[in-house]
């Protein structure tokens, strides 16, 4: 009999909300790794994003031998994303991003934002809440 | 709303998408690649991370009706609800109509007396359209009025992908109606503030009520 793999169900709630502005030239992906290192977070889902990025950065493709999507700017728009931070036990913040981003050509793109590739052109409003397991 | 007309739908046969190579797709480590820095005219402001927290998050679920502008109802329904700042993600919906922008930068002029700007005229997309994905940021304006940041990708009736930022004077919700997630900040306001740095007026967290 094959054996079944079990998932992980953890029981919890929301708690803190962040609402932050990102300045210009500041990267979205190690943006949220410094809020979950300075706000102390260990879990956390990303509840939204508007703003736009000098030029966008997308992956898509297992990671060794991922497609990255180039977006050239100044002035690619983020239209949706979603994620979530997860901080280890060696205290590293494991930050997932996905989303779509329109071009200045108006065309949809999408991905996972690539690290380091996706700084603010003029500003980017972040909402991300926290996510509390219940005590065991 | 008492004389809600639907519009007539005429299914002409839909051109074929025309196919145009993505910009540049390349194998590499998906990490870190940088990207070029922008230099605006203005001084860099620190932090460069404005966050503010709060321990209160109010949720509604919100149904655009038929006819309606996108924002002017979202608009009634937020003061209605004493709802301030925060954030809402759309979890679909049609529209008749909708005009947005895509970014083209316009530096200042100060000699001229021209202000930054990053936005032309609007694009008209061919409804009837559906909503992929939109994220609303919600605030004041330095006035205090009311402030609805909008972008959205959506396809419209020829099956084209659009995506930008929304004009809130066209966007008129279709007979299917949109469907909205609010999220509704219990102690932060998003305030639209000049920012000298890039010389656009923006939305900056601010803490209030027991926060402050």
């Amino acid at each position: 009999m094959n054996a079944v793999a079990e998932s992980h169900v953890e029981q919890g709630q929301y708690g803190r909300v962040f609402a932050v502005r990102v300045r210009p030239n500041e990267d979205l992906v190690e943006s949220l790794r410094t809020l979950a290192a300075t706000q102390g977070l260990r879990r956390a889902v990303i509840k939204g994003a508007v703003g736009s990025l000098i030029d966008g950065n997308l992956a898509f493709g297992p990671a060794a031998t991922a497609t990255k999507v180039h977006i050239p700017g100044p002035g690619v728009e983020i239209l949706s994303i979603n994620g979530d931070i997860r901080v280890g036990e060696d205290g590293q913040a494991n930050v997932r991003v996905q989303g779509t981003l329109g071009g200045l050509d108006g065309k949809v793109y999408a991905g996972t934002f690539v690290p380091g590739g996706n700084l603010a052109f003029i500003t980017m409003e972040v909402v991300v809440q926290e996510w509390v397991p219940s005590a065991a | 709303m008492d004389t809600a007309v639907l519009s007539v739908r005429h299914h002409a046969p839909a051109a074929a998408p025309v196919l145009t190579p993505a910009p540049v797709l390349r194998h590499v480590a998906a990490d870190h690649v940088p990207a070029d820095h922008f230099q605006h005219p203005g001084d860099a402001l620190f932090p460069r991370l404005m966050t503010v927290t709060s321990d209160v998050c109010r949720e509604f679920m919100v149904d655009v009706p038929a006819g309606v502008n996108l924002f002017t109802h979202l608009q009634e329904v937020l003061s209605a609800a004493g709802a301030e700042s925060g954030i809402i993600a759309f979890t679909g919906g049609v529209f008749d109509t909708i005009d947005y922008h895509t970014v083209t930068y316009f530096p200042p002029e100060p000699a001229a007396g021209k202000a930054a700007k990053v936005y032309g005229s609007s694009i008209r997309a061919a409804g009837p359209i559906t909503l992929l994905a939109a994220t609303l940021s919600f605030g004041l304006t330095a006035d205090g009025a009311p402030l609805l940041h909008c972008h959205a990708a959506f396809v419209d009736s020829d099956g084209a992908t659009h995506g930008g930022h929304l004009s809130n004077q066209n966007c008129i919700v279709a007979a299917e109606g949109v469907q909205a997630c609010v999220s509704v900040f219990g102690d932060i306001r998003f305030r639209a503030r000049m920012d000298s740095e890039t010389t656009f007026s923006v939305f900056h967290p601010e803490a209030v009520g027991a926060a402050a």
